[in-house]
This record gives structure tokens, sequence and C-alpha cells, in this order.
């Protein structure tokens, strides 16, 4: 019996062997093409930089932000990359403690992006700065009546709680890789060592890990909720047609999640076709990840409905030109094209099972985010063409808004960043969690921490 | 055929009015060129047309009615205007012509016939006597508030002078704003009598500068003297508003109900955070005990 | 005016208002040296006197451009600016009856505060309510609300209200983020997205936070009640640059208002009474300090062009 016993152990313990060299394959293997890729990322974010510089020097009249537009693509791509960062709350805490199991191959997918997200979110609102030397006001003369103050502190606060949620989690899987990647560079077997905490896997160290992730995902939610809230308010708490709205929260962390379960999807999809997780992240995972895209999707329909049809019924002035510029005039192109192909189409299609196979979802997907990120442009800009008052005495130019060259690049930029954190994040720690799936898998936390 | 005559012609007619419009002449009819000014050229006239001008004319005109107002304007002093008759003036100025806003709306006939005659002395000043010296002198009665000018001789004498125009004011923050009317003639003896208006705002205790004037006038020199009476309600200011707690105040000065509540939830959330940062400490130190 | 005080205090003043053209000679018609001036003085007094430039030179200048000798130097002055003048509330009432669209204002303005042709303190706007209303000239300031939604929003009280009811902005302090632009429903504010005009020029000028001079590239600008004005108990720039009597301004507390063309003090409740006046947007519940007097018995009726709205 015994030594049955130590037979199937022997068996789990290989079987655990192969779970660990499957998840840490992409540690171990770096292509020509990933090198190529990162050169192609750091060159992207190199324009931006050069870009960056010549704003500096010469003032944001590089960009075609004028006093009518007086944000633009920055401020649409901050809201972005605020919705983008929405998911990791959404998967990991939402879900998780709703206890759905499945999603656990997919948390440290949507906490890295939120993570990588947050930090592009953050820069890209001091490059829209006028003054990014004087940022330090901001904590000498700080005024808590200022949403943007409220913004600053929500926003630090969830990039705090989603950094530990993404490594909280990570600390067993760190022990593990302080034990098997002792062929990689001193500098890395040192980081594992100092981040896996002396991690040993006793059941107190397990207990308070597990005490403070649930501490973190009751906070987090309320956080996360209120950093796309606090975001939208900063238009919200305006008086402008088309801002001036009591749905701006719900409505912007609705497409937030939206917006997350696509992007989630899509890295999904990137990582199972470079690296060999199809075992780990199957079909059945795109499908309910398809499915909760058609769930959020739906919501923010909803929450569209309300935000476009009420105003367009009344055609209060001051609303109507915003609006009919929309629905009829100059923006109406992008604004069908955002609401059909970036929502309702692909909530027709995801209904329809063989659409949340990985490929066509992913394609869906894509076309989900650029909608998204357009969506953002859409509520930024029309309304600041549209004041209350004539836009007399200007330059012609003042009437439209057209992003230069250079603020295209430095917001490509900002997306390189994200990319490349996420590329980086891959070959440096497992993207599946190792633990978590293991544990999940029915192996004992004994061989865990005994191999 | 027809149809492309009338064409034509309304063509031409549009034309020619368009161009009528914007080089509009002052067409005066030998009527309107030959009408009789009114009014002789008295002291008395010429200060209430010197008072019109200034009041309507000197921001074109200019002070010195040399067409350098705050915009380039007619010279009125010069030979060219000054050769046209009184009629023709004062239909131009009824009328008006571009930027020149026809006044015959605004203005009554006898005012606009003084302008012209205070811009007839203007060029020609030995038509009128050189003006005198005067002594104003102000008493003021208590009961029904009210503030009485004398005016007297500036000599030895000090004799009344009659029908003098005086003019009173309460000092403001920019200007003087006129109590009174426009002109308010002294009496045979002297004395002039103008009722203090109710509502005026003094300063925080209620005093108000009179000032009482003699000037524009083409008999006497221009002579000011002025009072400070506690006659007005004290002025009353709200800066206790703009110092509150507010939405829109300074940083220290938020509102209470934001800072409890804001500070609250940054309290709870970090009071979470460190608490999981803690945690991190103890799970190092259980690792090692574990290793021990 | 006539103030001929010689002490070094004076003498600094002058210095920093002339000295820092960097130039020997006094270039006075450019808006560095620009001061306020009342509408009925002459800007010339004729009467000269000899002071001491930076180059150690003595010059002859005017006496009338060494007025406001009693105003401190700035950056004393600028903390100070922040509390607004006692037992004061500024108010402006624009009669729309008069305005012709002469652009006297909004050319000073610019002159005065460093403006490029684009950027606006004051805007004159050919507004046309509907379809069957006549069009008319309206000039729009700063509104200088009593619940201003600008300085509501702003993270670092760089824009900030004085208990005189003006709304400054701080150079100094603003960061550039532009909330207050979007905050604004006047649209009364301005950025500036490159050097500002004449950055050069003004390199060594004290920045003054009542007139918001220098400009400063990357941070908001917007209209002052011409505050420094104020202070030297003067009509703002604009107010007596009209020619057309279009614009009043007074304190709210004195009930009074002097025209800046005519210089005549009327009582702004009895102006405001007998002419219906109005404030823009009252239902936004900002609370103006400007009020309007309806467009009625207009001397000139603007012909209606194309209005972009």
């Amino acid at each position: 019996m015994t030594d049955l016993y130590r037979k199937e152990i022997e068996i789990k313990k290989e079987q655990f062997q192969d779970l660990v060299s499957d998840l840490n394959s992409p540690l171990n293997r770096t292509g020509s093409s990933f090198k190529i890729w990162i050169g192609f990322l750091l060159l992207l974010i190199g324009i931006a930089g050069f870009m960056y510089v010549r704003q500096l020097q010469q003032g944001l009249g590089t960009t075609d932000m004028r006093d009518i537009a007086s944000w633009g693509l920055y401020i649409a791509d901050f809201v972005f990359l605020i919705a983008v960062s929405l998911v990791g709350s959404l998967i990991t805490a939402i879900l998780k403690l709703s206890n759905v199991k499945w999603a656990t191959p997919l948390t440290r997918i949507s906490e890295i992006i939120a993570v990588a997200a947050l930090i592009a979110a953050l820069l890209i609102i001091v490059v829209d700065m006028g003054r990014p030397d004087r940022l330090w006001h901001i904590f000498v003369h700080g005024r808590l009546q200022s949403p943007i103050v409220w913004d600053i502190l929500v926003v630090n606060t969830y990039l705090v709680i989603s950094i530990l949620l993404l490594y909280i989690p990570l600390i067993p899987d760190l022990a593990l890789l302080r034990k098997t990647m002792g062929h990689k560079p001193k500098w890395q077997q040192k980081m594992y060592k100092i981040l896996s905490l002396g991690w040993q896997g006793t059941e107190e160290q397990f207990r308070i890990m597990n005490l403070s992730l649930t501490a973190l995902m009751v906070i987090i939610i309320p956080v996360a909720l209120s950093i796309h809230t606090v975001t939208s308010w900063l238009f919200a708490s305006t008086l402008r047609p088309g801002w001036d709205s009591t749905i701006f929260g719900p409505y912007f962390v609705s497409g937030a999640f939206m917006v997350g379960a696509a992007t989630v999807i899509v890295t999904m999809y990137v990582i199972i076709t470079n690296y060999n997780f199809k075992a780990y992240i199957t079909d059945k995972h795109f499908d309910l990840m398809g499915k909760l895209l058609v769930l959020t999707s739906l919501v923010y329909l909803y929450f569209n409905l309300n935000e476009f049809m009420v105003p367009a019924y009344k055609m209060k002035s001051g609303e109507s030109a915003h609006i009919l510029g929309l629905l009829v005039g100059e923006y109406s192109l992008l604004f069908w094209s955002v609401q059909i192909l970036g929502m309702i189409l692909p909530i027709l299609l995801l209904i329809i099972k063989p659409f949340r196979k990985p490929k066509p979802l992913m394609i869906i997907s894509v076309v989900v985010v650029i909608g998204a990120f357009l969506k953002r442009f859409l509520i930024v800009t029309p309304t600041l063409l549209h004041p209350f008052l004539p836009v007399q005495n200007y330059p012609e130019s003042y009437h439209h808004y057209n992003p230069t060259f250079s603020e295209i690049m430095i917001t490509v930029g900002s997306f390189a960043g994200i990319m490349l954190i996420i590329s980086l994040f891959i070959k440096l720690f497992p993207i599946i969690p190792v633990y978590e799936t293991a544990h999940e898998k029915g192996f004992p936390n004994e061989i865990i921490n005994n191999s | 055929m027809a149809r492309l005559n009338t064409i034509v012609a309304i063509l031409i007619f549009a034309c020619s009015l368009g161009a009528f419009s914007q080089t509009t002449a002052w067409e005066v009819s030998a009527d309107q060129a030959t009408k009789k000014n009114p009014l002789e050229i008295l002291p008395k006239n010429l200060a209430l047309g010197r008072n019109i001008f200034k009041r309507t004319c000197v921001s074109c005109h200019g002070e010195k009615a040399d067409g350098k107002g705050l915009i380039q304007s007619t010279n009125l002093i010069d030979e060219k205007f000054q050769k046209q008759t009184d009629g023709v003036v004062f239909y131009k100025i009824i009328t008006g012509r571009d930027k020149m806003p026809p006044f015959g709306a605004m203005l009554k006939e006898d005012e606009i016939w003084s302008v012209i005659n205070y811009l007839r002395v203007l060029v020609d000043p030995s038509a009128i006597p050189p003006p005198k010296n005067v002594k104003l002198e102000l008493t003021t009665g208590e009961e029904i508030k009210s503030i009485t000018a004398i005016v007297l001789s500036a000599d030895s004498a000090k004799l009344p002078l009659n029908e003098v125009d005086v003019h009173f004011y309460v000092k403001r923050e920019f200007g003087l704003m006129r109590i009174g009317e426009m002109s308010n003639y002294t009496g045979a003896d002297g004395k002039v009598k103008v009722v203090f208006p109710e509502k005026i705002v003094g300063d925080s205790e209620g005093n108000v500068t009179l000032v009482v004037k003699i000037e524009n006038n083409f008999l006497y020199n221009d002579i000011e003297t002025t009072a400070v009476k506690k006659w007005g309600t004290p002025l009353l200011s709200h800066e206790d508003e703009f110092n509150r707690r507010a939405l829109w105040g300074a940083r220290d000065k938020s509102p209470v109900w934001l800072l409890l509540l804001a500070n609250g939830i940054i309290a709870i959330v970090w009071a979470v955070i460190v608490y999981v940062i803690y945690n991190l400490f103890r799970i190092k130190k259980a690792g090692r005990i574990f290793i021990k | 005016m006539e103030d001929q005080d010689y002490s070094p205090k004076s003498r600094r003043r002058f210095l920093r208002k002339f000295g820092s053209l960097g130039l020997g000679t006094l270039a006075v018609s450019t808006g560095l040296t620009e001061s306020c001036t009342n509408p009925t003085k002459d800007l010339e007094s004729g009467k000269k006197i000899t002071l001491l430039n930076s180059k150690n030179e003595l010059v002859e200048v005017d006496s009338a451009y060494i007025s406001n000798l009693n105003k401190d130097l700035a950056p004393n002055h600028n903390s100070e600016s922040r509390k607004g003048l006692p037992g004061k509330k500024f108010v402006l009432v624009v009669d729309l009856a008069k305005c012709k669209n002469a652009r006297k204002c909004m050319d000073k303005c610019q002159a005065v505060h460093q403006l490029r042709p684009d950027q606006h303190h004051l805007n004159v706007l050919l507004m046309k309510d509907s379809e069957h209303t006549a069009p008319y000239y309206m000039p729009k300031h700063c509104q200088h609300c009593d619940n201003p939604p600008c300085v509501k929003v702003c993270p670092v009280d760089a824009t900030f209200k004085r208990s005189d009811g003006i709304v400054l902005i701080d150079n100094e302090r603003c960061i550039g983020c532009r909330f207050c632009i979007a905050a604004c429903p006047y649209s009364a504010r301005s950025f500036n997205w490159v050097e500002p005009k004449d950055a050069e020029k003004y390199k060594d000028v004290a920045y003054d936070i009542e007139k918001n001079v220098p400009q400063k590239k990357g941070t908001v600008t917007k209209c002052t009640f011409s505050a420094d004005c104020l202070r030297d108990g003067k009509l703002p720039y604009c107010v007596s640059a009209c020619p057309n009597g279009v614009y009043y301004f007074g304190n709210e507390y004195e009930d009074a208002v002097t025209n800046g063309t005519s210089g005549e003090t009327v009582s702004l409740s009895e102006l405001l009474a007998q002419n219906s006046a109005y404030r823009l947007m009252e239902d936004l519940g900002t609370a103006p300090s400007v009020y309007y007097l309806p467009p009625k018995d207009r001397t000139l009726i603007p012909e209606i062009e194309d209005t972009h709205s």
C-alpha cells in the first residue's frame, strides 16, 4: 500500500513537474521574433519619446488642441486606459469572489494588463499637462474639491492594490522559480529570491496570504468602480452639453468592463498562439469570455441607449447641436461605426456559438477595443467643439480637431509601453498562475512545496 | 423680353441702392439748410450744449471736437465744417450717416441747437464775455437731508449770484454720481437746494462725500466744494460669503462634509493596503520560523 | 499723475516698468508699458520728468507714464493679490444696445495682456438667438461668477475667487491641466499653447498676478477685470477703451457704476431695473458678476453673416 501510495506521489510529482515546465516555458524560450517584437516596441516608444521632448520644448501647440477643443487624444487615451485597467478587478475580484473557477488562468493576464494600463494612464495624463514640471504642485497645493485630485488619489490607490493583487498570488510561483531557474542570470535569480519572501508554503503563510487576498479583493471592487466613476466625473462635473449627465459613472464603468473583457480576450489569443498554453487556456475559456463580453456589452448598450436616446428625444438647445453632430452631423460616420461595429454587431455575433471560437472571437474583440478607443474620443471631442456660446474670432481650424502626427505617435507609444510591460512580464514570470492552477488540479501543497 | 428688362432694372436698382448705401451723401434740402437756429448764443444755452456735447459727442469727435476721439471722425472745428449753415448741421445730427448715429430720436430739438451753438463758440469765443470767479459755500439741512449751495461773487462784496447752474454729486468708486437735476439754478438769494436721495450707500459707517460743482459754465470759472455727511446707508460688504467653506473655496476652505468623506474613504482603503503590506512581512517571518 | 516721488521704491518700480525692455530707448507704445488711464485724461501730460534707467542713463519721460507709484513691487504684491480689495464687489454692465463691434476693447485687452490675436480674454460675439430675432453684438468677458465652475475644479488653487468677486489665475501655480477651460460654460479662458507673444520682450518683467503678465507657455490665462487698474482706483482697460459707451463698471456694494466712455456714474440698481438687465445663462447657477442690458433701440443692427455655432 505504501509503495502504491509512494508511486502515486511520484507520478503526481512528475505531472507537477510537467505542469511547471509547461507554464514556465515562456521564460526559457526567447526566440529572435521576440527580440524583434521588443525592438519594434522600443522603436515606437522612442518615437513617442522624441515627440514628447519636442512637445516639451515647443509647448502643447505641437498638438491640434486649441482653446475650443482643449482636450483631445491624450484625454481620450487616458479614459481608455483607465477603462482597460478595470478588467483587473473584474476577473480577479468579482469573478473570484463569486467562485467562478474557470477564470483562474486569466487572473494574472488581467492583472498585468491593469497594472500596465494604469502606468500608461498616469504617464499620458502627465503628457497632457501644460506644465509637467509643476506636477509637484498637486502634492503641495492640492485641493480636495477638484475631481482631478480625487482621480489622482483613486488611480494611485488602485495601482497599489493592483500591484499587490498581481504580486501576492505570485509569491508561491516565485518560490518555485527560485528553485527551478538556476540557469538564469544572477540578477534574475536574486530578484526571485527577494520577491519570494522566503516562501515555504507553510499553513501559516497560506493563511496570511489568503487573508490578504480576500481583503484586497473586497477592497478593490469599490476602488475600481470609483476610478472609472471619478474619471467620468472629470466630464460630468462640468456644465457642458454631452457631459452634463447623471449616468456618466455607470455608463463609463459598463463600457470599461466591455473593453476590458475584449482586451483580455485579445491578450489570451496572442499568448496561446505564441506559447503552448492550449491545455490551460482552452476553447472553453474563450467561449466563456465571449459570453462575458456579450453580457458586459449588453449592459453598455443599455447605458448608451439612455445616454443618447433621452437627450435626443428632448433636443434641448445646447444639447441638440452636440447630439445632432453625433447622430447625423460631423461625427455621425464615426459615431455609428463605433456603435454598430464596436457594440451592436459584436453582441449579435457573439450570441452565436461558433463566433466564440478563439479566432473569430479575437477578431471581434479587436474591433471592440478599437471601437472603445474611438468611443472615448467621441466622448471628449465633440462636446468641446460645441460650447454654449458661438465660436467666433478664432482661426477656421479651431472649429475642428484633427490629432497631429505627434499626438498620434505619443498615443501609440502609450500602447507600445503597455505591450512592452506585458511582454517583459511574460518573459520573467509565469503568466498563468502555477500554484493556483496546480492547486485547482488537485495537487497537494506538499508536492508543490517540495518539488 | 419684358420680364428680362424688369429683372435687369431691378438688378440695376439693387446695385445702385447698394452703392448708394455705402457712400450715402447727406442730401440736405434747401428748406432744411435754411432752417433758423431758434436759440440765441447765451451762456445758459451754451452750458446745455456743452453738457450734451460731452455726453454724446466727445467719444467720437474728441474733447476738442477736432475729430480725434476714440475713433477717427469728422473735425468739427475746421473751416469746412464751420462754413455749413446751422440748418445743415442740424439736419446731419438728426439723420446721421455711417458711424454717426441719428440723434433725432435721442435728443430734443433745443438740445441739438444748443450743441450747434456750442460748436460755433468753440471756434469763436469772442461771442461771449470772459468767465468770472465765484465763491461757492455749502449749508446742509439735517431734518430733511438736503444740501444748499450758495453762490457769491468772489469780490469782497459777496453778492449773491442769480441763475448759476450748480451740479451736485456723490462720490463713488470710479466717478461722481449726480444727485438733483442736470441743471440746478440759483435763485435771487444765490441759493439752490437739492434733497439728498434715499438709499445712497456710504462707506462702512454711512459717510458720503458730497461734491458740489460749478462747471462747464461760460460765465463763471470752475469751482468745486466737498462735504462729508453721515447720510448714507452703511456699506454692507458680503466678504464673509467669499470666505466661507465652499466647493469653489481655496484648499483650506473645503467643505467639511467633503473633508470627512474623502479622508474617511482614504483612511479605510489605505488601512487595508497597509494591513496587506504588513502581512507580507508576516509571510516572510513565518517562512523564517519554518526554516529554523 | 503729479506724483514726483523720487524715493528708491518708486525708482525701482519705474525701472521694472521701463528698464526691463533691455533697450536704451523707451518703447512706450507697446503693451509692456500700458497702464490704466482714465478715459477723460490725455495720455501725455506734456510734463517731462527725468529718471535713471537700467543702463544708468538719465532719460526724460512724460509724467503721464509714471503713475501708480503707490503700488508695491510685484512679488510682495502677489500674495496680497489673492485677497481682494476690501469693501468692494466689482460688477460690469454691458449695454448691448450701444455695441457697434468697434472692438477697441478687444484690441486694448490683447495689447495689455500680451495676447496673440487668437487668444481672447474678451471676445465680441455676433449673436443671433433664433431664426426670427435680430442679430446683435455681445462683448463676452469672464463672467467672474459667484459660483465659479472653473474655480471648483482647479486641482492646485491656481485659479481662485477673491473677496471682491474677481476670479484670477496664478500663472506661476497653474499646471496646465485645462480642466477650468472644460468647466467654463462661457468659453472665457484661453491657454498658452505655444510660447506667448513677445516672450523675449517680457523675459525680465516681474509677474503681476492682477495683470496676468507676463504670460507663460503651458498655462491658462483669463480676464482679470483689470485688477491692476482697480487697485489704483481706475476703470478696467476694456471699459475705458470703448468709444460707444457700452460698458459700465463699478462697486456693487456701493450701488453705482461708471460708464467708461462718458465717465457718467449712475445707480446700478436703477440701471438694471430700468433696462431689464439679465445675466448670461442664469439657469446654470453660476451667478455671474456681469450684467447685460438688452440690445433694444440700437443705432446699428449688424448684417447677418455666417455665424458659427
